[in-house]
């Protein structure tokens, strides 16, 4: 053992040198006295079930469990003598402590050897100090939902990216029409914001940000946890918001099993968008050797979506004239992923773990041009593949202390186009009318590679019970690849490859004053970014291929955070949470226009990229900051209904903006710079009962304002000195759910949503000063439970949309309707562009299988 | 237990095995299998004589819908369509008839355009919507008087090959070519005319010791008889009681001939120094009126006794001689073209008002006067380049209505007799171009041996 810790601590001098990453786990404390008596009871064995990991309760009966991956666990207390007690349901958050005392009777009764115990989630969590929605793998299963995004944008402050104007061909602007981007706004942040850590490695795009969260299945979530807002400093490189997804860590001799499918192919079109998804989890122990876990997943998921283009017989012949004939139907806004997961955990001592793991994913989709209606093979299709390979190895040094080591490699390719083949460009040229296209492809052509190779180190002591320090570092080393062309002769517009370095570290104390009940959470993180690329020395000399460079200076940057939590009774807590939080830009917008120099050989911006639409990367960019400021309050209404309200104000600067730049012979070009910035205010409030009398039900409401000084990256700021709406504002938004399930297995889950409209501009005077309709959503879930072979199984009724509403997600900013414009020149045909519209009802069927 | 393990691993087997993603690859791009055109029919494709009646015929490579072809063909002259009907080729499922309705003017040029826009049986058009649509287009010339009771003879005199003088049969081909019998040695021709009746050719023949006039039978060519008239004749004309006034340049006179007789009445000769280089006949005012190679004046001249009337003196005011003078039929107006200029003075031989008219080209070569236009050639040498022509000046508008421009000099022209179509020759490429008189378009071109100046198209019609 002497030998295991020197280990350690190397491990632990190599990862102050090199790098580390987020914990990401629980603890669960708590005291075991006697039932009878009250006395702390020392020397008690606690254990979690599934997972190998477990405690004893000291002198005065206290124990402390860390390291407790998030989830649902149910977990025992042994101890000669007395009976042992399960308590089943115990949930453990991330970063949060759970509460578990036990109170053992002595064993009196020859056989009467345990005692089941049902945990109870306390309403009020003390120690939160910034608002955490996490959703255990037994919620998820409760839910009406597609895919995981649906899941995502259930929760409080977080709202879709709805596409609030039309993908255009032009030939700079709309090649990034098709970019990937998570598609989600956390608090008013913009897309991508957000950190997304699976099993607690770094999973998002460093190229393009977000993760493609449709991926996901939900049978391999264990548990799934949002941070908004003043999340703890273990997480950098994110001013909105932390997605958490952690994955079974069971080491069980009991195999767990389960498999969902569904479908929408029923043969009623109108209500069908030829969805299908199977998925399939098998986690267990290995036989023959001893405390291996294994734990599979896959899942398949494909659908045509609502949007369709039609290729009419005749439209190319007629010069898009002839729209007769029966047309052929093709999906345009389609979606197809496959997620397969693996990990392997091995506990070969008590004190060690280790575990591999990963997965592979690919996905591919369209994205609808309405231009591209009546030639919908012309418009291009993307493919975006990601796979990840991790190792970990946590070792608890003592019962107060453990050290976690890591690394991974992540790789993300991002690939749009319409053909890989520049000679098929040759066969058919862009024709169109004004209104859609007739024959070729749209200008988009994007082959983008992102690779990150982490190392990382946590490591944590609770040196007392009120005290508990966390540290860590992580290294990640990256490779960025983008190669853009245009089509129209294939030539390389954008083409690079840069290796930058981020070191990223962070140290945390948890102070939890439980005589005071007051919790403080006081952190530093700093961040060192290098991006390796070079810059003109003088920007002026842009349109110099031989124009000297020269090395971009590192970044480094320090933010504190600081989270407090009082309870103010028994029911209630407040808190109050204050942090700055930075994120380096993403590094298309840091490398955006640059090219290889034919001349120097050298990496630098493409001056012929300079006066189009998309410009060129400035210099020297900095990172873009956001300080958030959260105020909130838990209160308990009953032992299953809890109220949280929390207020909150974030103030963002540095925002990646383009502005225009000329040099001295006043020659105009366009240029990314931190220049944009934006405020957000609002309030969320939140309610939850838990399942208690066969039901169970979660009101969200979120009113929040989000101005901006411009929604859209590539868009030059009318007037630099003032903000309005952005784009995704949306003043109000209500959701609720609501589970039910009867005695004999029937039950439903129904889900309704009402959000404000999206603003649009009807006055250049007056940016986003007008308001699409609201948006309502309400699907519903019906089921029926039963047994059969020893397994659970489950067959379900799933609508989505239930009253067939025709959601509006934008308008027209000429007539403030969808459908059609002011202009009478322009046929309905072209105004009438579906994507203005949400999708329809959806029935879908399925059924599951667990145990 | 067994159960449940075989469950799950049949699950698992399905799912492996059935669970893969859609393929959403497009096809390959290809373009349309377009109908070609291949030809039309050997009738309507630069085709001469056309019958009022006929047929078109287009060949594709492949059975067309002859639904689209009201939209997207069209036969069309000057004067307007002509409508039609479309009928497949019996046996050739590939070929298609056009079939008027209506019969074609005569001798017009009529164009056929057939759009891209027409279809094969399967819906394909012809040409892709994105490419520009250039019709497919060719032209045929109908029938007409230059073809009743078989075609004229065109005669061309050859410069330099004193004794040869050719022949272009069938209007469009080179016949022949003929040896004059020739008395002198220095014989040289400077004027080929037919009579107005056509019986005979006459020939001005410029000898060094004396002028003569070669009559010629233009059906067998051969010399009817040799008149002599005064030295170095240049132009001939005619007047309405069968006489013929030959103008005689080096001899400074004029000839009267009987043409019934075949005889010359008599020559006058100018008193003063006056030499005549051309002449016309006006029927309306009973004059003949001349110019000069070596004087600025038109001489105007009694036709009842040849006696000289009056100089006009505000005629050629530019300094500039005359190149050509020809006469309206109805004689009310004589057309001057300027030498070495682009003008065309007009004379109303009544009033003896006097028009000018610029052209914009020069320098004025020759000129053809038919009923209702007056045909004027011109070449002009810029850079080392000739940029020659045909102009067409309307006689009731006294104005340039259509042109024809090329890099060709030009010699002598010469019209049919239903002045249909208009002969011209370019010394320098041996050639004889007709044309279509209501357009100017250049429908044949015929290569004759020799060095080209002088024609002359019969009056009659002698070939079948």
């Amino acid at each position: 053992m002497k030998t295991l810790n020197i280990i350690v601590m190397v491990l632990i001098l190599v990862g102050l040198i090199s790098s580390a990453l987020a914990q990401n786990t629980g603890k669960i404390v708590g005291q075991v006295t006697d039932a009878k008596t009250g006395e702390a009871l020392p020397g008690c064995n606690i254990f979690i079930e599934g997972l190998s990991l477990g405690a004893s309760s000291d002198q005065d009966g206290y124990y402390v469990i860390l390291n407790v991956p998030p989830g649902v666990y149910d977990v025992h207390a042994t101890m000669i003598g007395y009976t042992e007690q399960v308590q089943q349901g115990v949930r453990v958050v991330s970063n949060l402590t759970t509460q578990l005392s036990f109170k053992l009777k002595q064993q009196i009764l020859q056989g009467e050897k345990i005692t089941v115990v049902a945990y109870k989630t306390p309403p009020v969590q003390k120690d939160l100090t910034y608002k955490i929605q996490a959703v255990s793998a037994e919620e998820i299963s409760q839910i009406p939902l597609s895919t995981m995004k649906d899941l995502l944008v259930q929760q409080a402050g977080v709202v879709p990216q709805l596409r609030t104007m039309p993908v255009s061909s032009m030939p700079m602007f709309g090649q990034f029409a098709t970019v990937p981007s998570d598609g989600l706004h956390f608090r008013g942040g913009r897309e991508n914001e957000t950190l997304y850590l699976l099993d607690g490695i770094n999973v998002t795009d460093g190229l393009w940000g977000g993760f493609s969260i449709d991926q996901l299945g939900e049978l391999m979530i264990s548990s799934l946890e949002t941070y908004s807002g003043t999340f703890d400093p273990r997480y950098g490189e994110a001013m909105s918001g932390v997605v958490n997804i952690t994955s079974y860590d069971r080491i069980d001799p009991h195999p767990k099993v389960a498999f969902k499918a569904f479908s929408d192919k029923h043969g009623i079109e109108s209500q069908s968008h030829n969805t299908y998804s199977w998925e399939v989890m098998f986690n267990s122990a290995l036989p023959f050797l001893k405390n291996v876990g294994v734990t599979f997943a896959n899942r398949i998921y494909s659908t045509d979506g609502y949007i369709y283009g039609y290729i009419y017989p005749e439209y190319v012949n007629s010069e898009g004239r002839d729209k007769s004939g029966t047309p052929k139907k093709v999906p345009m806004q389609y979606l197809d992923t496959q997620f397969s997961f693996g990990k392997l955990v091995w506990k070969p001592v008590a004190s060690v773990k280790f575990s591999i793991g990963g997965y592979y994913a690919k996905n591919q989709k369209g994205v609808y041009n309405h231009y591209f209606k009546y030639n919908p093979y012309g418009t291009p299709r993307v493919w975006l593949d990601d796979d990840l390979l991790y190792t970990k190895l946590d070792y608890t040094i003592n019962p107060k202390s453990f050290v976690k080591l890591y690394a991974a490699h992540y790789e993300r390719t991002f690939k749009s186009y319409v053909w890989d083949d520049p000679a098929k460009y040759e066969v058919l040229p862009q024709t169109g009318t004004a209104e859609f296209s007739i024959t070729g492809e749209d200008w988009v052509y994007f082959n983008t590679y992102f690779k990150r190779q982490q190392l990382g180190i946590d490591y944590v002591n609770q040196l007392t019970r009120i005290h508990n320090i966390a540290l860590g570092f992580n290294a990640e080393k990256m490779e960025t690849q983008l190669t853009r062309r245009n089509p129209d002769g294939f030539a390389i517009l954008e083409g690079y490859k840069y290796r930058p370095l981020h070191i990223g570290g962070y140290l945390n104390e948890k102070m939890e004053f439980t005589d005071m009940g007051l919790i403080v959470n006081l952190g530093l993180r700093f961040d060192y970014h290098k991006t390796t690329r070079k810059i003109l020395e003088d920007l002026a000399k842009l349109w110099d291929l031989e124009a000297p460079v020269k090395e971009e200076k590192p970044v480094f940057y320090v933010t504190p955070r600081l989270g407090i939590s009082f309870p103010i009774a028994e029911k209630a807590a407040v808190r109050f949470g204050y942090g700055h939080y930075y994120q380096f830009p993403t590094y298309f917008k840091i490398f955006e226009g640059n090219f290889l120099d034919p001349i120097t050989g050298e990496y630098r911006p493409n001056p012929e990229l300079a006066e189009q639409q998309t410009g060129i990367a400035g210099m020297d960019i900095k990172p873009e900051k956001t300080v958030n400021y959260e105020v909130g309050i838990q209160n308990k209404i009953s032992d299953v209904m809890a109220l949280d309200i929390t207020g909150f104000y974030r103030k963002t600067s540095n925002l990646i903006g383009t502005m225009i730049s000329q040099t001295p012979e006043g020659k105009r070009f366009q240029l990314l710079q931190n220049m944009d910035y934006a405020t957000v205010k609002g309030i969320e409030v939140s309610f939850k009962k838990y399942f208690s009398d066969h039901f169970s039900t979660t009101i969200n409401y979120t009113y929040s304002r989000t101005f901006v000084s411009t929604s859209v990256l590539f868009t030059v700021p009318i007037d630099e000195a003032r903000t309005f709406p952005a784009n995704w504002d949306q003043p109000h938004v209500l959701s609720g759910n609501i589970y039910f399930e009867a005695d004999n297995g029937f039950g439903f889950s129904l889900y309704g949503s009402a959000s404000s409209g999206l603003p649009y501009t009807r006055s250049q005077f007056d940016p986003n000063g007008e308001r699409a309709p609201w948006i309502h959503a309400l699907d519903l879930n019906i089921f029926k439970n039963f047994k059969f072979m020893g397994m659970k199984e489950q067959f379900f009724i799933q609508i989505l949309n239930v009253p067939n509403r025709k959601n509006v997600w934008w308008v027209y900013p000429d007539s403030g309707i969808p459908g059609d414009d002011a202009n009478p020149a322009t046929s309905h045909d072209y105004t009438n562009n579906p994507s203005m519209y949400g999708p329809g009802r959806v029935i879908q069927f399925g059924f599951k299988i667990w145990n | 237990m067994a159960g449940k393990n075989f469950l799950i691993v049949t699950i698992l087997l399905f799912v492996g095995l059935t669970g893969c993603l859609p393929d959403r690859m497009p096809p390959d791009p290809v373009e349309n299998q377009r109908p070609e055109f291949r030809y039309f029919g050997q009738n309507d494709s630069a085709a001469l004589n056309i019958p009022l009646n006929d047929p078109i015929l287009m060949v594709f490579s492949e059975k067309m819908d002859l639904s689209t072809f009201p939209d997207n063909f069209k036969v069309q002259s000057i004067s307007g369509a002509i409508t039609g009907t479309f009928e497949y080729v019996s046996g050739i499922d590939s070929a298609v008839h056009f079939v008027p309705t209506q019969n074609y003017n005569p001798a017009e040029v009529y164009t056929i355009s057939i759009s891209g826009g027409v279809r094969d049986v399967h819906g394909n058009s012809m040409i892709a919507p994105y490419k520009e649509d250039q019709p497919i287009t060719t032209w045929f010339f109908t029938t007409g008087q230059y073809a009743t009771n078989g075609f004229p003879y065109i005669f061309i005199r050859d410069k330099s090959q004193k004794q040869i003088i050719h022949r272009v049969g069938k209007i469009n081909q080179y016949l022949d070519s003929l040896y004059m019998q020739a008395d002198e040695e220095d014989y040289q021709t400077s004027n080929l005319k037919f009579t107005p009746d056509g019986q005979y050719l006459l020939v001005l023949n410029i000898k060094i010791s004396k002028g003569t006039v070669t009559v010629i039978d233009p059906q067998t060519l051969s010399t009817v008889k040799v008149l002599e008239v005064g030295l170095g004749p240049k132009a001939i004309t005619f007047m309405d009681n069968n006489m013929a006034i030959v103008a005689n340049n080096s001899a400074k006179s004029f000839s009267v001939i009987d043409l019934s007789s075949l005889t010359v009445l008599q020559t006058i000769a100018f008193s003063d120094n006056y030499k005549p280089k051309g002449v016309v006949y006006s029927s309306l005012t009973k004059r003949l009126y001349f110019f000069s190679s070596n004087n600025y004046k038109i001489r105007v001249v009694n036709a009842s006794d040849f006696s000289v009337e009056k100089d006009l003196e505000n005629i050629l005011v530019n300094k500039k001689k005359a190149a050509d003078m020809e006469i309206t039929p109805d004689g009310a107006f004589v057309y001057i073209a300027e030498d070495r200029s682009d003008k065309v003075i007009v004379l109303n031989t009544k009033t003896e008002d006097v028009k000018t008219i610029e052209t914009g080209y020069g320098y004025n070569i020759d000129g053809a006067m038919s009923q209702d236009a007056y045909f004027l050639n011109f070449f002009r040498k810029v850079d080392k380049e000739f940029v020659g022509g045909i102009l067409k000046i309307d006689l009731a508008s006294q104005s340039v209505v259509d042109q024809m421009i090329w890099e060709k000099d030009m010699e002598e022209m010469d019209l049919t007799n239903g002045d249909e179509l208009l002969y011209t020759i370019t010394p320098q490429d041996s050639t004889v171009h007709i044309l279509e008189t209501r357009t100017l378009k250049v429908l044949s071109r015929v290569k004759v041996p020799g060095s080209l100046k002088y024609i002359a198209i019969s009056k009659n019609n002698y070939q079948n």
